[in-house]
């Protein structure tokens, strides 16, 4: 029974045991604790911020990707007038970091269907094989679903047009049909004289970005001259496999010296800085107003961990009297912060992705329920009222341009949220736990 | 006469709105090893504040205190930790043991803190519980043992660490005649066999004059009997 004492370093690992020790033992007791009311505030907390961040991510890089893909390139570059393009589409289509260099030009006009007024259009003239050259702009534009006269889907042929299909509903227009484009001839001396040049519509697009398939139409460069003043310049579109790389390519392609001068080169970043700026203020307003959750939450834990930390007075009078520091003490309170955060968070985590994943069959399942309420109201009122209710829809179409809810997860954002809660949790129980300090162990063991 | 523990002119004044309250002052005495020794008075004579300030859980207003040849008063927090975990053991009225925790959990928790592997302050506490005679009941929880059964594993715990001295604040204050018999016998033999001090406070005058140095706090002061009474 009798050993040396020897003189020992504190260890930690008690703290550990002691902690997990008392959280278990607080599941075991079938009441209500007050931490669980603290984790539900976490995992609600994380589960909404993760869900809401999914769907804004959703509509917003569907924006980024068709603005990108669709309209301004990664990279833009505008020559001078009357240069031939030749030499450096072949340069820029040689650049491993290019996926594919496409000429453009583009004209703003007017457009009239057979039935129909004028409307503002934008017109852009491509390559007759964009489709096959730059394959990103055909996946966005999503040709596959959409509506083609034999054998267009590939080719944008002279004489023919590509147009939205919010546009080809506006002027009430199929494909084949027939569609003018304003055109103004003659000079400046003479006077401006409008003509209409006449184009077969071979496909109707429909890309989901409203601004595009509202006001859009593609025709192949040999096509435009008859709408162009000829004054206008084409530009050469890029399509980098990396778009972050941005910098870099400007950097690496003016270092070929084969740029002439005069040649200007706009990244996507500078082009649609205040669409995107915007999107990511939008973005952060969100996240600061939903993050205000976590100050409730935080709030509520602190209350907690106060009152565990009352009630374990005893417990902690004991520990100090047989030999714990007051920080070990109120490490214990910070492993139990750091457990409730991590369940928490983790639960918060995994529903916010479960409801990413699913926001439709989840939307959809709401509509059904709301759906058979009503249908059920409907058939108990009947007998008294002639009452007829509207089929419920979440996003209806004719209120909403869409054709799903978009959403779009983002790892490295669902990291910060979950550490986020983490921090929450651990600077709760760390304020709450300051009080450990105070506590008198004489006073406390006096047993009277 | 090695002295474990010299008191000297100890002061303790607590202050009571605005008035301040002697509780004792001037007391001095020395223990020795291996003695048992209790300490005797009326409620609210300090007997319990002078226990607090020899283990460390409380400050003398005036007076130092020696234990093992150190002084407590300048001892830092960490030193002051160590001492209360490596030189005392603390058996108070009430058993204190953590309801989250079994029988042996609760006796091997100081050994543990002290930076014993686990498994080697669980084998010391089945040995020290198997002492106070608790083998069959080591993995019961605190709520699963009776009294007399709960303050023999606090005893058990007080002795973990195998410690220089044992503070008892009247130990055997919430239990009937016959455990009260069991802890003050099974206190008395860890004096005998393990070489401890004990300092064991008590109201009982039966158990008082077991003591081999008989301690009593009244009126503010301290008088001291050596040998059997």
């Amino acid at each position: 029974m009798a050993r040396d004492r020897k003189k020992r370093l504190p260890g930690k690992k008690w703290i550990l045991f002691v902690a997990f020790r008392f959280l278990r033992s607080r599941r075991k007791e079938r009441k209500i604790r007050p931490s669980f009311f603290s984790i539900l505030g976490l995992a609600v907390g994380v589960m909404t911020l993760l869900s809401v961040l999914a769907v804004m991510n959703g509509f917003q890089l569907g924006f980024i990707e068709d603005i990108l893909e669709i309209g301004s390139y990664h990279i833009r570059i505008y020559q001078q007038e009357d240069e031939d393009q030749t030499a450096l589409l072949t340069l820029l289509r040689g650049m491993p970091e290019v996926e594919a260099a496409v000429p453009f030009l583009d004209v703003q006009t007017m457009i009239e269907g057979p039935f129909s007024g004028m409307v503002g259009c934008n017109i852009r003239a491509l390559p007759e094989d964009t489709p096959a050259i730059d394959p990103g702009w055909a996946r966005q534009m999503d040709l596959d679903d959409a509506f083609v006269t034999d054998g267009e889907r590939d080719l944008i042929k002279p004489g023919s047009v590509w147009i939205g299909s919010v546009l080809a509903q506006n002027l009430g227009i199929t494909t084949g049909d027939s569609v003018s484009f304003l055109s103004m001839a003659g000079d400046s001396f003479r006077g401006l004289e409008p003509t209409k040049v006449e184009y077969t519509v071979s496909l109707i697009f429909s890309s989901g970005y409203y601004e595009y398939d509202s006001a859009l139409a593609f025709v192949a460069h040999d096509s435009i001259s008859a709408i162009a003043s000829g004054k206008e310049k084409i530009n050469i579109g890029v399509k980098l496999k990396n778009r972050w790389r941005d910098r870099q390519f400007i950097e690496e392609l003016s270092e070929t010296g084969k740029l002439l001068p005069g040649t200007e080169v706009v990244s996507w970043r500078q082009y649609n800085r205040s669409f995107f700026g915007a999107l990511r203020m939008e973005k952060l307003a969100m996240m600061l107003v939903i993050g205000i959750v976590f100050i409730v939450v935080g709030a509520n834990m602190k209350h907690s961990l106060e009152r565990t930390v009352w009630e374990k007075k005893e417990e902690i009078g004991l520990l100090r009297s047989v030999g714990a520091h007051p920080r070990d003490i109120r490490l214990i309170f910070l492993l139990d912060g750091a457990l409730i955060g991590s369940i928490g968070g983790g639960i918060g985590t995994a529903l916010g992705l479960l409801i990413a994943e699913n926001i439709n069959g989840i939307f959809s399942l709401t509509e059904k329920i709301v759906n058979a309420v009503i249908a059920f109201s409907e058939r108990l009122l009947m007998p008294f009222f002639q009452v007829r209710g509207e089929t419920f829809s979440l996003f209806s179409s004719t209120y909403f341009y869409l054709q799903e809810i978009p959403s779009r997860v983002m790892y490295h954002e669902v990291l910060i949220v979950f550490l986020f809660a983490l921090a929450a949790s651990l600077l709760s129980a760390w304020v709450s736990s300051g009080r450990v300090a105070d506590f008198d162990p004489a006073e406390i063991m006096r047993y009277e | 006469m090695n002295a474990l523990v010299k008191v000297s002119g100890l002061k303790k004044v607590y202050k009571s709105g605005r008035e301040l309250l002697t509780v004792f002052q001037d007391v001095s005495f020395e223990l020795g090893e291996k003695r048992f020794v209790t300490l005797t008075g009326e409620s609210g004579s300090g007997k319990s504040t002078l226990l607090h300030i020899i283990g460390g859980l409380d400050l003398p207003s005036e007076g130092r205190v020696e234990v093992g040849g150190e002084r407590i008063s300048e001892m830092s927090e960490q030193d002051l930790t160590n001492y209360r975990n490596q030189v005392i053991g603390f058996v108070f009225q009430f058993h204190y043991l953590l309801k989250e925790f079994t029988a042996v959990e609760n006796v091997m928790l100081p050994a543990y803190m002290s930076g014993t592997p686990r498994l080697r302050a669980r084998k010391w506490a089945e040995e020290l519980i198997e002492l106070v005679g608790l083998g069959n009941r080591r993995e019961h929880y605190p709520s699963q043992l009776s009294g007399g059964e709960q303050q023999r594993v606090a005893v058990a715990r007080a002795l973990i660490n195998h410690p220089s001295l044992i503070l008892a604040d009247e130990p055997t204050g919430n239990l009937d005649e016959k455990n009260s018999i069991i802890v003050t016998e099974l206190l008395a033999r860890i004096v005998r066999e393990q070489g401890t001090t004990l300092l064991l406070v008590t109201h009982n005058p039966e158990l008082a004059a077991m003591g081999e140095v008989r301690l009593a706090l009244g009126g503010g002061a301290l008088s001291i009997e050596e040998g059997r009474a």
